[in-house]
């Protein structure tokens, strides 16, 4: 049994549908609302039942666990969720996948033998995950002289989603303003870009720089000289309400944060008032002159950011499933095959472009 | 008077000198800004003189009363004047994608580098990323230096994107063979 937690939300309700379509096996649905988790579970393409389980409860979780061959977290809060849920899939003898965790989760469950011969797949969604899996079908074979990433478009945040985007920040997760150069996090090189065309986006955007720790390891991984990360938005709206609630707020901490959450929420609904919803993620490699000829642009766009994450979380579990992640905890981004990864999003309905030129 | 309002008169690039006069009570004062690696000092202090002399002259003299001649108005010619979109739009289109080749790719970095935005597409034009003919004749310049392939203005403007720039580098070096 594959056990899918959070599966009536954005994330999981597309992980289920893809996870029952690619016949990993009987499915496991899981949600504090029980109700919308039967009426999901009864509408996939195989067999499903729904469970009611509050991540809060360690035994409701264990129950949850106990028995699944794969425990899928598509539930957050990440601050919340970190390494709880892991531990508790490995200790039911299942392998884990989450939609978030970054380094924090990651951390807390390497050292010791928390894992042992289990896997755990960590950032397995659009940012971070498809963000630093995808550029590396640019440098494969060759070292590049740049690589620049783009990520972002208009989506709409829901308080929770606001409180996670409102703790993205401190050493831990990103650098604002900074490049990757010569090896190591120069700061304060970049600034931020206003109303720029940028290949793929459907109307110039605001393009802000953050050298995430998924674009640090990225660039070590490739040995790329420069690295340009920047998160992209519609309108100035997204960063302003970010950064006065980073003002505002007294320190960063979930329970600070979230009255501030209906600010971003708000911003958000605004830009997608005004854009409608579009995501895009644009990669483009400047290789050393003198290395062989390969692909210079990696362009995906898609509509529903949330919904993309999702068939993200879907592939992640195949691959878990399939035996082609070894054992360990892991982040996506590391550990899933580019092309594999590329070939699937390719076929996917919810992806509404991706190529590599 | 605010020292930042000079500088942001100077960082016009074609202001390289300027004189700006006030009249302060019974006084006249004159301002020269210049741009100062333009300017040998001892020019400036003769041009200050000059100036001085002249103001002089003039307060002094009949000159507040000559009348000045001025030039009769120019015949704008038949089908002449002035009027906006003389400039043809471009006859080549190029495909979009990303710089082609390495020359496509240096090409890109200078206008990159001139222009201050990412410049990752072939068909990304320099005027229409924000460029003007000033930028344009130090993208002349960037790219002899770079690539090493003079491109004369004329061609440039006629094609300036990254691959109507790059073509014209390609033809020119291969001329020069």
């Amino acid at each position: 049994v594959i056990g899918i937690l959070g599966a009536t939300g954005a994330v999981g309700r597309t992980a289920a549908q893809r996870i029952a379509a690619y016949g990993l096996g009987p499915l496991r649905v899981g949600g504090r609302n029980v109700t919308g988790a039967a009426d999901l579970a009864a509408s996939l393409t195989a067999p499903a039942h729904a469970v009611r389980v509050d991540l809060n409860d360690p035994a409701e979780l264990a129950a949850f666990c106990d028995g699944c061959r794969i425990v899928v977290n598509c539930a957050g809060p990440t601050y919340q969720v970190l390494d709880t849920v892991a531990r508790a899939a490995f200790a039911a003898g299942a392998d884990y996948v989450d939609i978030g965790g970054e380094l924090a989760a990651k951390d807390a469950l390497t050292g010791g033998d928390a894992a042992g011969d289990r896997i755990a797949v960590f950032s397995a969604g659009v940012m971070p995950g498809l963000s630093g899996l995808l550029p590396r079908l640019l440098a494969k074979g060759r070292p590049l002289r740049r690589l620049d990433v783009y990520v972002g478009g208009a989506a709409v945040f829901t308080p929770l989603s606001a409180v996670d985007a409102l703790l993205t920040r401190g050493p831990r997760f990103g650098e604002p303003m900074a490049a990757w150069r010569d090896g190591r996090v120069a700061p304060n090189t970049l600034a931020p870009l206003h109303q720029v065309r940028l290949p793929g986006f459907p109307v110039p955007v605001h393009a802000w720089p953050y050298l995430t720790t998924e674009a640090q390891t990225l660039a070590t991984d490739t040995g790329a000289g420069e690295v340009r990360s920047y998160n992209v938005f519609v309108s100035n709206r997204l960063p302003e309400a970010l950064a006065a609630t980073w003002a505002e707020a007294p320190d960063a901490r979930p329970e600070t944060l979230a009255p501030h959450a209906q600010t971003v929420v708000r911003a958000s609904l605004r830009d997608h008032a005004d854009f409608g919803a579009f995501y895009v993620m644009l990669f483009t490699a400047r290789p050393r002159p003198g290395t062989p000829p390969g692909p210079t642009r990696v362009l995906l766009t898609a509509v529903d950011s949330y919904a993309l994450s999702g068939v993200v979380m879907a592939l992640a579990t195949r691959a878990v499933s399939s035996g082609s992640v070894p054992a360990g905890v892991h982040l996506a981004a590391e550990v899933l095959d580019p092309d594999a990864t590329t070939a699937a999003l390719q076929k996917d309905a919810l992806v509404g472009g991706l190529t590599i030129e | 008077v605010i020292a930042a309002d000079y500088f942001h008169q100077l960082r016009t690039p074609q202001v390289a000198i300027e004189v700006r006069c006030f009249e302060l009570g019974p006084e006249m004062v004159a301002v020269f800004s210049l741009v100062e690696e333009l300017f040998e000092t001892d020019q400036v202090t003769a041009a200050f003189a000059e100036f001085v002399a002249l103001v002089d002259a003039l307060a002094d003299g009949s000159g507040w009363d000559r009348m000045p001649g001025l030039p009769d108005a120019v015949d704008p010619g038949s089908g002449g004047g002035l009027r906006l979109g003389l400039l043809p739009e471009p006859a080549v289109r190029h495909r979009e994608g990303p710089p082609a080749d390495d020359l496509e790719q240096a090409v890109a970095d200078v206008f990159e580098e001139l222009l201050e935005v990412p410049v990752l597409d072939r068909a990304a034009d320099f005027f229409g990323l924000g460029g003007d003919s000033l930028l344009a004749v130090r993208a002349v310049v960037r790219l002899a230096k770079e690539v090493g392939g003079s491109v004369p203005v004329r061609e440039f403007l006629a094609d300036s994107t990254v691959a109507g720039v790059a073509a014209v580098v390609r033809a020119r070096l291969g001329d020069q063979r």
